[in-house]
């Protein structure tokens, strides 16, 4: 994992410093203003019974940015949700064949699907939101790093995976 | 069979036998399909963050857990169980019955059945543990009794449920709770049995004094289940809002009332309020990338056509269904089998006349005892690891119970007034 790369020096410290930005601090600001909005929102229609409608599309918008960053966060502590029971019943060669399988598909997939949603993106700019007009490119932008970091982890995933291997069989080779 | 969708089946299979995170396997299957059919590729991304951007009520879900987490973390729980062992300690099995009635009122709190086993769930093995209870028996009826939380409302499965189905998530709420009490029921009389054939002890006796004491402790944390639900059925506060509102109060009281939570609290809470949404959401959003191509393919007709073939009669197909989500529940993630499953049988569901707030509770009760149910039920794998108990010990003891679940899965199944009588009573 890169963040357990830390003790390597200070580029990989920036760097994990960066991915924490992303990846947490940004989706937990994202949801404390969610959070503020909702009681502020309900304050002001019950309490002073003055509605307000523009804190729904910060609330959509803050939702969409902590699940999609959060979830990029769960990738680098390798915290979602699979289905282990195939994968359990293999011998540790063959669970390592499963995941470099597993996070190559993933690499190519995403990695596939990056230009064309990048452009999806963009051109979501054209439509905004009706009080604020914040343009819809920022609030699916997260897709984008998401798709990046994703691919990202499980690149490293690979990485790791295919030189324990070779130093593996390197190793059975002298013996 | 035409290609892409050939390669999407053979893909789909891959994600389970390959361990490829499921959100992550059914985004890129929809990748791959749309490449293969010569479709925009951007498509994927357009249904996973539309589809979450809009679908407003899934916002519910990190305010859910954001108030489980201030509950666990906070003074809450113990007070909860404190006062449930003061109604129902003294009884004979007195901590087995404490464990259900805790998670019970627990689960009008939250809405999450691994919130309350992870951290309610400790205090009560342990407190069983202290009584002289068995380990696997302590493990196994809190797995149980933690499976009320997402009946009983408010429940995170049901608003995923309500998110697809286009039910109202009052009525399906209001349909949990009936269902929900007896099971609760059912728990304890279990325990009662149970309690009597190996003489399991008594638990502590208090005197009315004591319980008024602490009825009076506890009165501002028994009063979140009243305001989030109380708020929702006045119509004063949407189930959104509600759920805001119940993590505000939950906040107030435990960084105010019970000054068991400090600043340097919140950000762990946040941290893993961010983990939990990440990865609950992930799985929604990647679902809706699956229902895209699963709608292109007009899967879900042919879906129930084939169970038609087989039978027209409702109740055979209720039970049909309910097999097959137990089975799904033992292996996979619950919201996992609502957003890619439930679009598969609904149409099926809809063409036989069930009702779908009937049809909703059974399938979260549903799902609940697939979540306990030996050798794969999550539940237990989190009851064992917090207790240090053997998994063999825990699914020895959590067999009779899930028959007795099964039992009360019935009696929800087939007859629906269970669940219909408050919805029918309150909301239409």
């Amino acid at each position: 994992m890169i963040s357990n790369q830390t003790k390597h020096g200070p580029i990989m410290r920036v760097l994990t410093f960066l991915l924490d930005v992303v990846e947490l601090y940004l989706p937990m600001a994202s949801f404390v203003m969610l959070f503020v909005l909702f009681v502020i929102n309900v304050f002001y229609r019950y309490v002073l019974n003055a509605p307000l409608t523009w804190p729904y599309e910060l609330i959509t918008l803050g939702f969409v940015w902590t699940a999609i960053l959060g979830a990029t966060y769960v990738r680098r502590i390798h915290g979602h949700v699979q289905f282990t029971l195939a994968y359990d019943a293999v011998s540790p060669k063959t669970q390592r064949i499963f995941r470099i399988l597993a996070n190559s598909a993933v690499v190519l997939a995403f990695a596939i699907a990056l230009p064309a949603t990048l452009d999806w993106v963009l051109f979501m700019g054209f439509k905004k939101s009706a009080n604020l007009k914040i343009p819809f490119s920022i609030g699916f932008f997260p897709v984008v790093p998401f798709l990046v970091l994703v691919a990202g982890h499980s690149l490293y995933d690979v990485v790791i995976d295919i030189r324990e291997a070779l130093r593996g069989a390197k190793k059975d080779q002298t013996e | 069979m035409n290609i892409p969708l050939l390669v999407f089946i053979v893909f789909f299979i891959l994600i389970f036998v390959l361990r490829i995170p499921i959100a992550f396997g059914l985004i890129s299957n929809a990748i791959i399909y749309f490449l293969l059919s010569g479709r925009d590729i951007g498509l994927a991304a357009e249904a996973m963050m539309s589809n979450l951007y809009v679908k407003f009520i899934i916002i519910a879900v990190p305010l859910f857990i954001f108030t489980a987490n201030v509950m666990n973390t906070g003074k809450v729980t113990d007070l909860l169980f404190e006062f449930a062992n003061g109604l129902v300690g003294r009884m004979r099995g007195g901590m087995g019955h404490v464990n259900v009635v805790a998670s019970f009122i627990f689960s009008g709190m939250t809405g999450s059945a691994v919130a309350d086993a992870s951290g309610l769930g400790m205090m009560e093995i342990e407190a069983m543990r202290k009584y002289g209870y068995d380990d696997g028996f302590s493990c196994a009826i809190t797995a149980a009794s933690a499976t009320i939380g997402p009946i009983f409302p408010p429940s995170i499965p049901m608003v995923f449920y309500a998110m697809l189905s286009g039910t109202s998530i009052g009525a399906l709420f209001l349909g949990g709770m009936i269902p929900g009490i007896v099971l609760g029921i059912a728990l304890m009389l279990y325990v009662a049995f149970i309690a009597r054939r190996r003489g399991y002890p008594r638990g502590t006796q208090i005197t009315l004094k004591q319980f008024a004491g602490i009825t009076v402790r506890a009165f501002p944390a028994l009063m979140t289940p009243v305001i989030l639900l109380g708020g929702i059925y006045t119509g004063v506060v949407t189930p959104t809002e509600a759920g805001a509102l119940a993590g505000f109060y939950a906040l107030v009281i435990s960084m105010l009332v019970y000054r068991s939570l400090g600043f340097q609290h919140l950000w762990g809470i946040i941290k893993d309020t961010v983990r939990r949404t990440g990865t609950v959401s992930i799985i929604v959003g990647s679902a809706f990338t699956t229902a895209y191509v699963v709608a292109i393919e007009n899967i879900p007709d042919m879906f129930a056509a084939t169970l038609l073939d087989m039978t027209t009669n409702q109740y055979v197909l209720l039970l049909i269904i309910n097999v097959l989500f137990i089975l799904l529940g033992m292996f996979i993630d619950t919201s996992t089998i609502i957003v890619v499953f439930i679009p598969m049988v609904l149409p099926l569901v809809q063409e036989l006349g069930i009702d779908l707030v009937h049809f909703g509770v059974v399938v979260v009760l549903n799902m609940m005892i697939g979540l306990s149910t030996p050798p794969f039920g999550v539940l237990l794998f989190i009851v064992s690891g917090v207790s240090d108990t053997p998994l063999r010990a825990v699914i020895k003891e959590a067999i009779p119970i899930v028959v007795v679940m099964l039992g009360v899965l019935f009696l929800v199944t087939y007859v629906p007034e269970i669940v219909l009588f408050l919805p029918n009573l309150f909301w239409r």
